[in-house]
């Protein structure tokens, strides 16, 4: 080649490349915000002037709506100069304090992967490379469909650390279905709403709005939170704030009171609930005045509680996805909240807890599962014996698909992992987090794709990969209760693929471009539309109202009489016994404990006199999820800050923003405190994903002997001024 | 034979606005993407085109030129002695940490950032330079993955400006001073408005004596290169062409 040719190739600017330019004029676009996950999905309408977005706002008339400030400061995201735009990958050896990460094209970053996938699978059998999806979710469906046309049982979420498995493996247990419970229909009359606040975390389209509205027209509040929560402050009729980690504890003080006093439904009692005797024989013991002293709930708000609750009906329930679940008795914590409308008889009647009767098509939780057949969940159950956390969480194995990653850091030493393969990944939500850090390092191969360069993750790594945002990204459609609808994605910046072309591209790489649509986004998206007999050029078409999938027939109540709860078409619940389950026969299997048993936290003691509830939230940050790329975001609040009780503060002489050590047994750190009475005396809080000061390692890694999940809101600690 | 005034002129201006464009193409090199085997041979004619710049603009006291010519003559020597796979290996790393996201402090290679309140990539800068470069029917390569209002496409848009002024001068359009124009806007309403920021930031950010040397030059140049327009192209302009 000659120089002038060479010159010529390297021209970024010339004559060839502005004809046919025509002028940009500003056009209409569509896409779902992800600042949260796939959940709320809020609907995005922007203006676009070429590739490039000029302005966001709510999409008119989507279900998800309006836009939050996590929303709107996802356009910041989208143009931080700090973004990811390249593959890259380490060339300095793994230990070393600089990883020298460089550019690399996309043909050598994913030839590589599939090298060490083939080399990997050869030497040590496919199970030794672990699949695992962070945030966002949305790669869940095409990363499962990788992990089991690859021939690996290992495939993992962050929802079995922090998020909502742990929740979701207790109403499975229990009811047989999924739920957090609903916001009051006309007909309710109660609300039990348990570790939840939706005034700050809930989804902006369905919660707090709804909620007053609801107290308006006279439905009665019960909140349970240690925090005087604005949630609490705004709606409760009755605020319990119990010791963290004694919900078993409180909601048999509960129980004990509807039985007592005969204020529980009798008739579903006797012939919906498994095990009711053993529940009545356990709650026997949880006195009001007992679960007084367990919980520091005043006896008789417990009492009052239970009485509103009963005498209100039909009353319904709001549920943290993942508060009452954080920690070491996270299944039974969260079991017995779930027997207390059940117990009241207010399971799926109108106005009290409800279950969908025709959930969409095979989209259990839309793209946090997936569809079942586009993720070849027959096959990956099949290689079910092959899981490595069989042993060590078997009513888990049983209930997900998903590993349960907390104990990665074991498997990678005892070198049963070997390569490590991850979208939206960040280590400090695991407890402990430098040795999860410190094992992954080990691995003879890893690889993240992500928005940005995380140095809490990434240098432990050996390849990072650029992923497309929201606006650049057509994979995932948005599902919801029936109705679908689309995007309209601009280029993505830089070199950055969506998430979905990325495993789509390694599976046909890997040699199986059939079952990976040639890396096409569009035809697996079309793939999983032909379910409904629908492609993406349809909702195109009904690009601003979406398309309805009609329904098998209208809502119905009491499915358990009527036998439309279960595949069999038989009456009753989709639980081992076919009733609701106090006494679950599944956790029996496994010599768990079966009833909703209390199992008493960490005591405090002199030299850790206060206890440490982590990971609580703010409106303008999204749980554990990173912040650093959305500046305006982090002008709200800059820093991480310690909430302590004016009372706590003034006996250890702290101020606001005074800097102070936070120390448990397991480790410590430094931070701001903040004064506040939305936590009482003896409890401080903080929220997760500070990587400035990261709380989770001072979390110890023990979990959940039944979920696996760690105790981010249980562990004795002391605060001094630094 | 002495050639006749006019023509003398002529001559020594398409020599300037050549040199001018060389160097303007070799920052743009710089800044494109990571220094590849051809780039680093090109190292010592860049030096040599240094010099001349520095004698046909008499800019060789301007602080930051010093410091940069200093700094490129010291990478020089102390890569003589190593590989050259090696050398491009740790450019690679300097480029990913400074200007790819994967370093301690990233250093924005966009106009945008510099010039809008939000500090973000596509803002108003985007769209202006981009109008420029369509004025003189130019677009930015459409497989080069950065933004319009990337330094080595503005740096790119002020050598094809030199390459037009050369031009004209040569075949005698008398566009010349529409040309002359233009890069004085350009430099004013762009590069002299962000280049000292990410200069500033850039040094102060850098480890790497390779992309401080350059950017030492590019500010220097930067700089030079307005006052030669301003000034001594008046008065070379004024000498009759």
């Amino acid at each position: 080649m000659t120089r002038k040719r060479k010159e010529k190739d390297h021209e970024v600017l010339s004559r060839k490349w502005a004809q046919g330019v025509k002028a940009e004029k500003e056009a209409v676009g569509y896409s779902f915000c992800d600042a949260c996950n796939e959940g709320p999905f809020c609907g995005i309408r922007f203006l676009r002037k070429g590739d490039v977005i000029t302005r966001i706002e709510p999409w008119p008339g989507f279900p998800r709506s309006p836009l939050c400030s996590k929303g709107y400061a996802t356009l910041q995201r989208l143009y931080n100069p700090n973004r990811l735009k390249y593959p890259m990958k380490r060339t300095n050896p793994k230990g070393s304090s600089d990883p020298g990460y460089v550019r690399i094209s996309w043909d050598e970053a994913l030839d590589t992967i599939v090298d060490h996938l083939n080399r990997i699978k050869k030497t040590y059998g496919p199970h030794a490379v672990f699949f695992y999806v962070g945030d966002p979710k949305e790669p869940r469906t095409a990363v499962q469909r990788l992990a089991v046309t690859y021939g690996s049982a290992n495939y993992g979420t962050e929802s079995s650390t922090a998020c909502r498995r742990a929740a979701q493996m207790a109403e499975m247990l229990t009811y047989g279905f999924s739920t957090t419970g609903n916001l009051p229909t006309p007909e309710t009359k109660a609300m039990l709403i348990w570790g939840a606040n939706p005034a700050y975390s809930g989804f902006p389209f369905m919660c707090h709005q709804h909620l007053m509205d609801a107290k308006e027209r006279g439905v009665r509040f019960i909140v349970v939170d240690p925090r005087i929560s604005p949630t609490a402050g705004t709606l409760a009729d009755i605020h319990l704030q119990p010791r963290p980690a004694t919900t078993a504890a409180l909601a048999a003080g509960m129980m004990h009171v509807l039985f007592e006093e005969g204020l529980h439904d009798r008739e579903f009692c006797e012939n919906w609930i498994y095990g009711i005797d053993e529940l009545k024989n356990y709650v026997k013991g949880f006195t009001p005045e007992k679960v007084e002293e367990i919980t520091w709930v005043p006896a008789n708000t417990i009492i009052a509680a239970a009485r509103l609750y009963a005498t209100h009906g039909p009353g319904s329930m709001m549920t943290s996805p993942q508060g009452t679940t954080h920690d070491s008795n996270a299944t039974n914590n969260h079991r017995a909240i779930l027997m207390i409308p059940a117990i009241c008889g207010y399971l799926d009647i109108p106005g009290g807890v409800l279950k969908p009767t025709y959930p969409v098509m095979e989209m259990s939780g839309p793209w946090a599962d997936g569809p079942p057949k586009f993720c070849m969940r027959e096959k990956l159950n099949e290689l079910r014996d092959h899981r490595l956390d069989l042993n060590t969480f078997p009513a888990w194995v049983e209930m997900f698909f998903e590993v349960q990653t907390g104990s990665l850091v074991e498997w990678i030493k005892e070198e049963r992992v070997k390569a490590f393969l991850a979208w939206g990944f960040n280590t400090m939500i695991w407890p402990q987090t430098h040795e999860y850090q410190q094992a992954i390092e080990t691995l003879e191969f890893s690889m993240a794709v992500d928005y940005f360069y995380r140095p809490q993750t990434h240098p432990y790594m050996d390849m990072v990969l650029p992923a497309a945002m929201n606006y650049e990204r057509l994979a995932p459609f948005a599902i919801f209760d029936r109705q679908l609808y689309g995007r309209t994605p601009v280029k993505p910046l830089g070199e950055c693929k969506e998430d979905w072309q990325i495993a789509l591209e390694i599976g046909t790489r890997l040699g199986h471009p059939d079952i990976f649509f040639n890396g096409d986004v569009e035809a697996a998206c079309n793939d999983i539309l032909g379910l409904w007999n629908l492609s993406y050029e349809d909702l195109r078409e009904n690009q601003i109202t979406g398309v309805e999938i009609p329904s098998e027939g209208p809502e119905l109540y009491t499915k358990h009489e009527t036998g439309h709860n279960r595949p069999d078409k038989k009456p009753g619940f989709e639980t081992p016994s076919g009733k609701i389950e106090a006494v679950s026969l599944d956790l029996q299997k496994h010599g768990y404990p079966a009833l909703p048993e209390y199992k008493e936290p960490m005591q405090t003691t002199p030299e850790y006199p206060l206890i440490l509830v982590s990971g609580s939230r703010v409106p303008y940050i999204t749980h554990s999820k990173c912040r650093e790329d959305t500046p305006w975001l982090l002008e709200l609040q800059p820093d991480p800050l310690l909430m302590i009780n004016p009372e706590d503060a003034e006996k250890h002489h702290i101020k606001r923003e005074d800097l102070v050590t936070l120390k448990t047994p397991y480790g410590q750190m430094s931070v701001k405190a903040k004064p506040t009475i939305m936590v009482p005396p003896g409890i401080v809080g903080i929220m997760h994903g500070w990587a400035k000061a990261n709380v989770n390692e001072l979390i110890p890694r023990q979990f959940d002997p039944i979920s696996g999940f760690p105790p981010f809101k249980e562990i004795i600690c002391r605060v001094v001024k630094a | 034979m002495a050639l006749p005034k006019d023509q003398k002129s002529s001559n020594d201006l398409i020599r300037v606005h050549q040199v001018r464009k060389r160097f303007y193409l070799s920052l743009s090199r710089t800044f494109v993407r990571e220094v590849d085997k051809d780039f680093l041979q090109d190292l010592l004619e860049i030096l040599r085109s240094l010099e001349d710049l520095l004698d046909l603009m008499h800019i060789s006291q301007d602080n930051d030129i010093q410091k940069g010519r200093y700094l490129i003559t010291y990478f020089i020597q102390e890569i003589r002695q190593t590989k050259e796979d090696m050398i491009l290996r740790d450019l690679a790393r300097d480029y990913a940490a400074l200007f790819l996201g994967v370093g301690p402090a990233t250093v924005a290679l966009c106009e945008s950032v510099y010039q809008s309140y939000s500090g973000l990539l596509f803002q108003d800068s985007y769209f202006q330079v981009k109008e420029r470069y369509q004025d003189i029917r130019l677009a930015k390569n459409g497989d080069y993955p950065e933004p319009d209002d990337h330094l080595s496409v503005e740096l790119a848009y002020m050598a094809n400006l030199c390459h037009l002024s050369i031009d004209s001068i040569e075949r005698k359009t008398g566009e010349h001073t529409y040309y002359h124009r233009l890069q004085k806007d350009f430099l004013e309403k762009h590069l002299m408005r962000w280049v000292p920021e990410f200069s500033k930031t850039l040094i102060e950010t850098s480890n790497s004596t390779f992309y401080s040397a350059m950017t030492y030059l590019l500010r220097g140049y930067i700089k030079a290169d307005w006052n030669f327009i301003n000034r001594r192209y008046d008065y070379w302009f004024n000498s009759e062409i």
